[in-house]
């Protein structure tokens, strides 16, 4: 199916503002316009229902008058996937941010979808809980945004991703009906794991209104320690004896510049848990690493420590941001490509890897701001056939709004793609839910 | 099917895997006739047994054209009924697709065919220090097949998750014979979590021939303690404070009375055979931390009336406890010649409150039941022990059964928590689900099999089930 | 109705959960339901209830179960499939005929195997044919595939076919302290002979009077697995007789087989209160020689040995006997051992008693399956603990061009315990 036959008609827009009117639902003003523009390209109109039966009557004028929608939260992570194929409205769930259930006693969390993480996070942490994922700037990301744009941190090491904690989920769909999937519980097979469906979809299925998380007990202790190595060869052999080594970190990170320099890579491991444990894993790690830099910090400072390394990617300044999933083992050779691409092109970079995932975030800067399209366009390419030799595949996260029209951000190849075009199409038959976003087109 | 058409098959079938791959003498299909869900029995007109994935797919390229539904098989240990052949003459059986093509020690990944029993993996793994973590009681005989299918849990999953959170990527052939790729040997490939759906799908989107694992090390330490109880009761406090307390235990499992003495007598482990209900409950991890965490579980259990605690001594006795655990259901065999084992889910909470409901209805239909469950993370195993001879008995069974899980569902949990829905709970979806819920999900279904012909009539009731609730699905066969 | 055609009339408490599936070898290789314990009893329950007829089909599925019993040290609600099956074979003896082929063959078996003088002088002709090079026939088409087949059972010339004539009392090398009975035998006695004096020298060593009563041939074994029930209960009436009437601490076997029916002699004569309190007697007195030998407080190893070692379990040890940790125990307290885990060490290798006779072709699937997981393992020696399973394997190991050894526990402890045990002493 084609992207053109998913349009059935032309927008009719002052209906559209007509039947809202009708309903009550509140609009966003120029500035929430601003906030939500993805691309360069800002929405037409920014609603804000209050409610989930406002969002499905949305849905439902949406399709009536057939106008396209972005599902959205506070708009801090719509620079991911493609721009819209059509002028559309954001519909932001910001306004629908009540906590519903925590049973600490259960260890389940029950949420409306525009509460943000951090406001959750604060929320459990009372009973010595949290939800065990960490997405940079927490406090921008609705729990919404948290699902839809799949959302991680270098925890996911340890603590997997949202798609291991989320237990339950309810979702208005395109035609305006609410529908769940999953429930409140921790251990469920009943019916379909729909809820995986909507982890990283990008809005494209539907509007999620309500989730329910697993949380873990917030350890007691924490530790981090950064490990400076030569060159790549000392780093992947400290990570393949730590790989072996009798300790179970949080997460484990490689920093590295590119061109590097020498001795400017660094491998950051951080613990956590019962005090005991994380001091017997440093102790482990100093001999591990002996005869190398090791910085180390405890408690406070280890928090600040990672919640800087959990936004570095985020917040650092690049024209281009790249993703790569690789096996772990391939992470040298594919630091390699990428040294030879920058001294191509005459780029530097900044890598930040979840190295025991085997997944690589890529900091493009430009000595020189002209002429940057067409070196991006080529340089995507180049680390995509790199990624795909060596097993992996390689997504644009973030780029320069000019740049973004002439650039495949998800990459081809996509074996299942039919399959995917036939669930959207069950799904949202009228391609209103951020149309042209996600892979393929859908 | 026809005798004509069945034999026309079975022709066709066997140019695909040869004459030794097609069952089709009636002695030998009759032993097809449920797994271990034994309350209702249909044997299948042919069973074929493909050796590779090319194979899978020539055969239901075939059966796509003759339009004829099928349903797959691992080794028929699944407990709701979920290789069932209802509507479904072909059975393809995955037990030839018995081999780990991979191990990647260093990235952690195994790669292995459908039909590969579950505790080879950690077999294979353990030379390397790792570990495949699901393990459901059945695993020395389940499929990782049939474990994907059900999204199988098992004891330890109470600390590393479900199969759902430890595969990266399936082969799935889909009902037309195409073979597709889902996930991969990366974590994160673009597009839908197509996976995530197929994991827990029943076997209806298609027939997975391989699967890539996700491997874990093998915990430096472990500490397995064995508390003993006046009763569930006292034992389910104990579950609740213990979580609350921080704890996460690898696992927490609960045995009662009379699954202590079915137990007892078959293993000899040496449970207390009066005692109400014993907690083992499992701490693993590192050996720094190890003690400590123990120490707080003892005084939990201490604090909510443990009458004896108990840390097993070394490895063999942590083995002997887990193989009385595991094979409990199993010793059920010795006290009547029938059991149905329920499977349902409350929140941890709410176990001394389901406890007492499962015990009034047992009164109620004058029925034996033993429990035996994963208190950490309230998925309860009700068994109902009956004689199938006695068909009075056997409709109390499904009565009481039903009436359980309604429990369950008034609790705020849900109708399984690993066994699956199957031809089992299929009237009972309903109960948790709306009618758009469901629609939803066979709007899903439809994508993978538009034909509606993998596995058909299970998970989701029928038009007349969808109104009246309380209707009994099917006789149960006698 | 004997015992155990009742065992198989009331078909046992199985559940049909399926924890037995995985461990059974017919299913590791076929994959087919009705080869798997769980299929058989659902073809047990179906031809008792007349479900199912009793034709060429349903015996095919009975006779390709090895009797390794493996399931049964699965099965979470203990049935005891060995005894099912044991009355199956007899309930299909009884009610089916087979060919003139099948006939022939299984009632020269019976016959055969459980007769020492008959073994003895096979014993010694082979010993002339493997001289005389005629093993290499097994290579060559002249002879048909069936005869080809089992020759390559048969011994290279360094470990040829021996048979021995045990005293009726071997006195220890000390003092007393220990009197046990040990089973001389049909197959052991006449083919083993170097194996059953290991055992006697392990024994004496060790403060053992070992006794062998005359009486005691074939235990009845293999008739009573094949369904020849008359043939094995008159066999083990005189074994029983045999050893019922010596003062032994023990009664022991190395062969793994025996060892599992001897111990279920009170079983076979639960109805016949002539014999009942004696086969009972004699059953429980009945110890594997590594299980006896773990046992003793004296018993230490006395010189290092240094070698890869991997141990296979004979079916009728483990599942039969349940004898799992003794020998490997022994075998691990050696200095100089390596020790190397065989994969699948508890899946049979298709020997299974005449199995590897009746049954060619899938105990040649299993025995390529056993050596493969052999060769895998980079050992020197494979220690095991039955005289089919040395046959089977070292047969298997040859073809696949492999120089493993393949021993028996005595014959291996023997080297170890016995030389420092004399300088000890």
């Amino acid at each position: 199916m084609s992207r053109a036959s998913l349009v059935e008609s032309t927008p009719d827009w002052d209906g559209f503002d007509d039947d809202l009117r009708l309903f009550e639902v509140a609009a966003g003003t120029s500035t929430d316009c601003v906030r939500f523009t993805i691309d360069g390209v800002p929405p037409e109109r920014v609603l804000l229902p209050n409610s989930a039966e406002q969002v499905c009557r949305i849905l439902q004028i949406a399709t009536a008058r057939g106008v396209a929608l972005v599902p959205a939260g506070f708009g801090a992570h719509l620079g991911l996937g493609a721009p819209p194929g059509r002028p559309y409205a954001v519909l932001s769930l910001a306004s629908i941010d009540a906590l519903l259930d925590h049973q600490p006693a259960n260890m389940t969390v029950t949420t409306q979808a525009g509460m943000s993480v951090a406001e959750l996070q604060a929320a459990v942490a009372g009973s010595g809980q949290w939800l065990p994922v960490e997405p940079p700037l927490p406090a921008a990301t609705s729990v919404g945004g948290l699902i839809s744009a799949d959302l991680s941190g270098p925890s996911r090491f340890s603590q997997g991703t949202v798609r291991d904690l989320l237990v339950g989920i309810t979702v208005a769909r395109a035609d305006g009906t609410l529908v769940k999937s999953g429930g409140r519980v921790v251990k469920n097979v009943a019916g379909y794991d729909l809820a995986k469906l909507y982890c990283g979809a990008l809005g494209t299925l539907g509007v999620i209104v309500e989730a329910t998380f697993k949380l873990r007990a917030l350890p007691a202790a924490v530790a981090v320690a950064r490990v400076a190595c030569s060159d790549m060869a000392v780093a992947r052999e400290l990570l393949e004896r730590i790989r072996t080594a009798p300790v179970e970190p949080h997460l484990i990170e490689l920093l590295t510049p590119i061109p590097s320099a020498g001795g400017d890579c660094v491998i950051v491991v951080a613990f956590r848990g019962s005090r005991e444990e994380v001091a017997k894993q440093q102790e482990t790690l100093r001999a591990l690493a002996h005869g190398k830099t090791m910085e180390e910090r405890v408690g406070d400072a280890a928090a600040a420590a990672l919640a800087e390394l959990r936004d570095a990617n985020v917040r650092g300044e690049a024209f281009l941001k790249l993703k790569a999933s690789l096996l772990p083992t391939e992470l040298p050779p594919f630091v390699s490509a990428l040294e030879d691409a920058s001294g191509e092109h005459g780029l530097t970079m900044a890598v930040q890897a979840h190295a025991g995932n085997g997944i690589v975030r890529v900091r493009v800067h430009h000595p020189n701001v002209e002429d940057t399209g067409g070196s991006a366009r080529a340089l995507v390419e180049q680390l995509r056939a790199a990624a795909a030799a060596l097993g992996g595949t390689l997504v644009v996260e973030q780029v320069a709004p000019d740049l973004k029209p002439g650039l495949d951000v998800w990459g081809g190849g996509i074996e299942a793609l039919p399959l995917m075009r036939r669930i959207k199409e069950a799904l949202d038959p009228g391609g209103v839910l951020s149309p042209g976003r996600f892979v393929g087109g859908i | 099917m026809s005798f004509m058409t069945t034999s026309r098959l079975v022709g066709w079938l066997q140019d695909i895997v040869g004459n030794d791959g097609v069952v089709s003498h009636p002695t030998e299909l009759s032993v097809y006739d449920c797994d271990g869900y034994t309350l209702e029995k249909s044997a299948p007109d042919v069973v074929v047994l493909p050796r590779s994935t090319d194979e899978v797919a020539a055969v239901l390229k075939r059966l796509q054209c003759e339009g004829v539904p099928f349903v797959p098989r691992g080794t028929g240990t699944g407990l709701s009924g979920g290789c069932l052949p209802l509507g479904a003459p072909v059975m393809v059986s995955l037990s030839r697709m018995n081999r780990i093509l991979e191990l990647d020690p260093a990235n952690r990944r195994a790669v292995v065919q459908s039909g590969v029993i579950n505790s080879w993996v950690s077999r294979a793994a353990k030379p390397h220090g790792l570990h495949y973590v699901p393990d459901p009681s059945s695993q020395m005989a389940c499929s990782i097949g049939g474990n994907v299918a059900e999204n199988s849990g098992g004891p330890h999953t109470l600390k590393y998750g479900v199969t759902t959170n430890h595969v990266l990527g399936v082969t799935l052939v889909l009902p037309d014979g195409e073979v597709v790729r889902l996930g991969g040997m990366t974590e994160d490939g673009p597009g839908y979590d197509l996976l995530g759906v197929t994991v827990g799908s029943e076997g209806t989107f298609g027939i997975v021939t391989e699967a890539i694992l996700k491997l874990q090390p093998l915990p430096q330490g472990c500490k397995t303690l064995l508390a003993v109880f006046d009763s569930v009761a006292d034992g389910s406090a104990a579950v609740s404070a213990i979580i609350a307390g921080g704890i996460v235990p690898a696992a927490l499992e609960m045995l009662d009375h009379l699954i202590i003495q079915a137990v007892e007598d078959a293993f000899h482990f040496g449970f207390p055979r009066a005692a109400g209900a014993v907690l083992i409950a499992e701490l693993d991890g590192l050996e720094a931390g190890l003690e400590r965490a123990a120490g707080k579980v003892r005084e939990v259990c201490e604090a909510n009336g443990a009458t004896e605690i108990r840390v097993a001594r070394d490895d063999r006795e942590r083995e002997a406890l887990w193989k009385c655990r595991k094979r409990a259901f199993g010793a059920l065999g010795r006290l009547a010649p029938n059991f149905c084992c329920q499977d349902g889910v409350v929140p941890p909470n709410r176990l001394p409150e389901i406890m007492e409901r499962v015990a009034a209805i047992g009164k109620a239909y004058d029925l034996r039941i033993g429990n035996v469950f994963h208190a950490g993370d309230g998925n309860i195993h009700p068994i109902l022990l009956y004689d199938e001879r006695d068909r009075d008995e056997t409709e109390r069974v499904v009565a009481a059964g039903r009436e359980i899980l309604r429990e369950c569902v008034r609790l705020g949990g849900s109708l399984t928590g690993e066994h699956g829905i199957g031809v089992e709970k299929v009237a009972l979806m309903p109960l948790i689900f709306t009618p758009d819920d469901l629609r939803t999900m066979e709007a899903v279904r439809a994508v993978f099999d538009p034909g509606d012909r993998c596995n058909p009539n299970k998970i989701f009731p029928s038009a007349e089930e969808r109104v009246e609730v309380r209707t009994p699905r099917r006789q149960a066969a006698m | 109705m004997s015992s155990k055609l009742a065992d198989f009339e009331d078909s046992g408490n199985c559940i049909h959960c399926g924890l037995c599936i995985a461990s059974c070898p017919t299913f590791l290789e076929l994959g087919t339901e009705i080869d798997s314990p769980r299929g058989r009893i659902q073809l047990m329950r179906s031809l008792r209830d007349g479900t199912v007829p009793l034709d060429d089909t349903s015996v095919r599925h009975l006779d390709l179960c090895l009797g390794c019993r493996a399931c049964e040290t699965t099965c979470p609600s203990g049935v005891r499939y060995g005894a099912l099956i044991e009355g199956a074979r007899e309930f299909v003896e009884s009610r089916h005929r087979r060919s003139w082929w099948e006939r022939m063959k299984r009632g020269l078996l019976n016959r055969a195997l459980p007769n020492p003088t008959i073994m003895k002088t096979f014993g010694w002709a082979v010993r002339w044919m493997t001289r005389l090079g005629l093993r290499r026939l097994a290579g060559t088409r002249l002879l048909p595939a069936s005869v080809r087949r089992s020759l390559r059972y048969l011994p290279e010339p360094e470990t040829p076919f021996r048979s021995v004539n045990l005293p009726e009392i071997t006195a220890p090398a000390g003092a007393a302290r220990h009197r046990v009975g040990l089973l001389a035998g049909c197959v052991m006695q006449s083919l083993f002979g170097d194996t059953h004096a290991s055992t006697v020298r392990l024994l004496t060593q060790h403060g053992c009077e070992v006794r062998v009563p005359p009486g005691a041939g074939c235990c009845g074994a293999l008739p009573l697995h094949n369904g020849d029930r008359e043939r094995g209960l008159a066999l083990a009436r005189r074994t029983v007789a045999a050893f019922d009437g010596l003062d032994v601490d023990a009664v022991l076997t190395n062969a793994a087989g025996c060892g599992a029916a001897m111990r279920e002699y009170g079983a076979h004569f639960k109805d016949h209160p002539g014999y009942r309190a004696a086969a009972e007697r004699v059953a429980a007195k009945v110890r594997d020689v590594a299980e006896f030998l773990h046992g003793l407080p004296e018993f230490a190893p006395g010189r290092s040995v240094n070698v890869k070692v991997a141990y296979h379990d004979a079916c009728h040890l483990l599942n039969g006997q349940g004898v799992e940790a003794q020998p490997r125990e022994l075998l691990k307290n050696i200095a100089g051992i390596e020790w190397i885990d065989l994969q699948e060490a508890d899946v049979c290798c298709g020997s299974a008693g005449t199995y590897n006779l009746t049954e060619p072709e899938l105990a040649g699937r299993l025995a390529a399956r056993k050596a493969r997981n052999v060769v895998a393992t980079g050992a020197d020696v494979l220690v095991t603990g039955n005289p089919g399973c040395i046959l089977q394997i070292r047969a298997a190991l040859r073809e696949q061009g492999s120089t493993i050894r393949v021993v028996h526990t005595a014959d291996f402890l023997a080297e170890a315990y016995t030389h420092g045990a004399q300088a000890r002493s």
